[in-house]
């Protein structure tokens, strides 16, 4: 019976103080994750993706330069 | 002394399930902020789809104009987005984060619609591009600019 009310009061805290830590810890690893790791990994796809010079830019020098010979020639 | 072995070793199990790492539900706060970054990432990639289809356009009707636009609007997203990229992290900000964020790839999805308004009209044989509406679409989602300056813009 002794065995029983322990374990009784064992189960009360930890149905009140468990969700209560894994909250605490879950916000404590949210808050210290650095998120400028990632941010840096946007700014590098979007470089990879849209690089310097536009391909438009490209087709400007070359019909400036005429140096594009025009397909109905 | 076994029930007792029996009652810690079921407060364990409890003790385990309720400390289980198991995967979390996205709060809405990381919905908009994944909703903002594949934003950026699909409007990027629409603007190089309608870059090439723009140079290819220019190219063969030798259209200078067309090309220094298309260029000139190429540059002007691009610089967006790559500021956008930076400020990412900032999108939690009560202040400022979010609307900066927002109102920036509404104005970089603005000028990728224009941009590739004028190719289309430049090229009527040429089909629309889908990741074009789809990049306009997905800004759309991260619901409307409401700073001042951009208000007239994005009603």
């Amino acid at each position: 019976m002794n065995e029983l009310q322990v374990a009784l009061g064992l189960l009360k805290y930890a149905v009140v103080l468990v969700p209560a830590l894994g909250r605490i810890i879950r916000a404590a690893v949210d808050a210290f994750t650095p998120v400028t790791a990632a941010d840096q990994r946007l700014v590098d796809q979007v470089k990879a993706v849209l690089p310097l010079e536009s391909e438009s830019q490209r087709a400007l020098d070359e019909i400036v330069a005429g140096g594009f010979p025009s397909p109905r020639t | 002394m076994l029930r007792s072995y029996a009652v810690i070793a079921l407060f364990c199990c409890f003790l385990s399930r309720v400390l289980a790492c198991g995967p979390r539900a996205a709060s809405p706060v990381d919905a908009g902020r994944a909703n903002a970054r594949a934003a950026i990432l699909t409007v990027a990639e629409a603007t190089r789809q309608a870059d090439t289809l723009c140079a290819a356009v220019a190219r063969d009707k030798r259209d200078v104009r067309l090309a220094a636009e298309c260029s000139t609007s190429y540059d002007k997203i691009r610089v967006t987005l790559l500021g956008l990229a930076g400020v990412i992290d900032r999108w939690d900000d009560a202040a400022s984060g979010r609307e900066t964020v927002v109102c920036s790839v509404h104005d970089a999805a603005d000028e990728l619609a224009s941009m590739t308004s004028k190719v289309l009209a430049a090229e009527e044989n040429k089909p629309g591009l889908a990741v074009v509406s789809d990049a306009v679409a997905l800004v759309g989602v991260l619901g409307k600019c409401s700073m001042n300056a951009g208000d007239a813009s994005h009603e």
